[in-house]
């Protein structure tokens, strides 16, 4: 039982990093049709601002929490300054082209691959410890890092979740999902609403890269593997649909860490590609997507 | 821009999809006060110029002018924005929505936020059936009763214009005496209309003018009770 609560919290922390992944890939795919498989980037470049930036400034005499919300918000701030650019100079032009967006969306994580690796070296970074400690909830240790890193994703997935019902951006962003040119029709202005839904993507994006940067090692290539397990995340969940989106991440989540127990991590992997292959066959649009 | 200016000034617009052309120097206009149709058979052309008119698709050729200001290749928004209305083919509701959301995203681009309550007020005063059915999402209603909230979500605009893309489509004669009417209704709370219909007999009783679209040119134009004589209109489109 014990092993079992650890496993359970395990998951959840993992699980709270491919919520922000998935919801941003499933926000993106919700307005504007495209799968952005740039996104890992975005994440990429706010973990290693921060992995770059916070050693000098903690040594510089800040103190280590200071000196992360410093190094945090320089790390959003340049990969949503990437996301503009990522939009204005491509992604404006392929919407609702799932094979041209797809082609655009290859040559940028190439060009930004060579970008980062030349720009960061290759070497992985380590991030001093901002909140040290670890605490015990119902018999499962959790690092507080850890616990505050799953902590803002979830209030991130909950605002997000709260705001596209009750506000009016959230609500022209549904509409613009459900039907682009009946939103049209009503006076939605659809190119900034496209344009809102990337940028909140790449901020959900931004701030899991510096929320994971201190409990994990940063390299150029870390966006990798969150953004293939983000998309398996909402193609189990189904394209599109903000549920499906936590309940992917949540589901992949749990496969890894109790496969990996259990099994062996590889078999977990295996698992993961299963799933998806058996949930394509039963549900072609994801669990809960209308696609 | 003066106080009588025409209110939807169509000229010599000339349209298509890709290489494919579709409309032939169409020109139509909507006087204020008034109801007009544009009836035609399927394929005539008669979307693709609402689609022009309100902004969805590029026109070669042509101009749009509302309320007398020059409109053409103005974005949806920005003619929504302007007071247009458009209740569009196959009422196009975000079904996944509630009834309140759909009215809510009406009022969407609306500046004077502050009559949007009294608006709301208004047209659920059109449509009482509505009332009591605000938390139902839109794809749960019937056939007839989404007609009637695709027109309350266009009324939510406020406009000047109401576009109305056959709205009697595959309803039931009983609901379309019901959209007839209330379209006479919203006319005489001071809205132009535009009314493109496949059913000219409908559509011809309750406009004041009418144009006939065939093959992406209009071929008629007159007042409605002259086309609802006019032998050839008979015989070509009410089948007698």
């Amino acid at each position: 039982m014990q092993t079992f609560i650890q496993l359970g919290a395990t998951a959840l922390q993992i699980g709270a990093v491919y919520i922000l992944f998935s919801l941003g890939l499933t926000l993106i795919f919700g307005v504007m049709r495209i799968v952005n498989f740039v996104h890992g980037h975005i994440f990429a470049v706010a973990a290693l601002i921060v992995a770059y930036i916070l050693p000098p400034l903690a040594a510089g005499g800040l103190s280590a929490p200071v000196a992360y919300v410093l190094a945090s918000i320089a790390g959003i701030a340049v990969a949503l300054g990437l996301g503009a650019l990522l939009y204005f100079f491509g992604f404006r032009y392929f919407q609702r082209d799932l094979v041209g967006s797809f082609i655009l969306s290859i040559g940028f994580v190439l060009l930004l691959d060579g970008v980062l690796l030349h720009l960061f070296g290759g070497a992985v970074r380590g991030v001093p410890e901002i909140f040290p400690g670890r605490v015990s909830i119902a018999g499962a240790q959790i690092t507080v890092q850890r616990l505050f890193l799953c902590a803002v994703a979830l209030v991130m997935a909950g605002v997000l979740y709260w705001a596209l019902g009750h506000t009016r951006l959230g609500k022209a962003l549904r509409a613009v999902s459900y039907d682009h040119e009946a939103a049209m029709m009503v006076g939605v202005p659809y190119a900034r609403i496209a344009f809102l839904g990337f940028m909140i993507a790449s901020l959900l994006a931004a701030i899991a890269g510096v929320l994971l940067a201190p409990v994990t090692i940063v390299s150029p290539v870390i966006g990798t593997d969150y953004l293939i397990k983000g998309f398996i995340a909402v193609i189990i969940g189904g394209l599109g649909s903000v549920p499906g989106a936590i309940l992917g991440s949540l589901f992949v989540a749990s496969i890894e860490t109790f496969g990996s127990y259990y099994l062996d991590s590889s078999y977990a992997t295996l698992a993961i590609f299963g799933m998806v292959i058996v949930v394509l066959l039963f549900w072609p649009k994801g669990v809960l997507g209308r696609g | 821009m003066t106080v009588d200016a025409t209110t939807l000034d169509v000229s010599g617009i000339c349209a298509g999809y890709g290489s494919v052309p579709v409309l032939h120097d169409v020109s139509i206009k909507v006087e204020p006060g008034s109801v007009v149709t544009l009836i035609g058979a399927n394929g005539a052309g008669k979307s693709t110029l609402l689609k022009v008119v309100g902004g969805l698709i590029q026109s070669t050729g042509g101009s749009v002018a509302f309320n007398g200001t020059d409109c053409t290749r103005r974005r949806p928004d920005q003619m929504v924005r302007a007071g247009l209305g458009i209740v569009p083919e196959g009422r196009r509701l975000f079904g996944e929505m509630t009834l309140r959301e759909n009215l809510e995203l009406g009022a969407y681009a609306r500046t004077d936020r502050q009559n949007i309550a009294h608006d709301f007020e208004r047209v659920l005063g059109l449509f009482p059936e509505l009332r009591d059915r605000l938390s139902t999402q839109a794809k749960s209603f019937s056939g007839g009763q989404q007609q009637m909230v695709a027109i309350a979500r266009a009324l939510m605009g406020a406009p000047k214009l109401l576009l109305l893309d056959e709205p009697t489509i595959g309803l039931a004669p009983v609901v379309v005496d019901r959209v007839a009417a209330l379209i006479r209704e919203i006319s005489e709370l001071g809205v132009d209309i535009l009314l493109i219909e496949q059913n000219a007999e409908v559509a011809l009783s309750i406009a004041d003018f009418g144009y006939v679209l065939e093959n992406g040119r209009v071929v008629m134009a007159d007042k409605a009770e002259a086309l609802l004589a006019n032998p050839q209109v008979r015989l070509a489109y009410l089948g007698v």
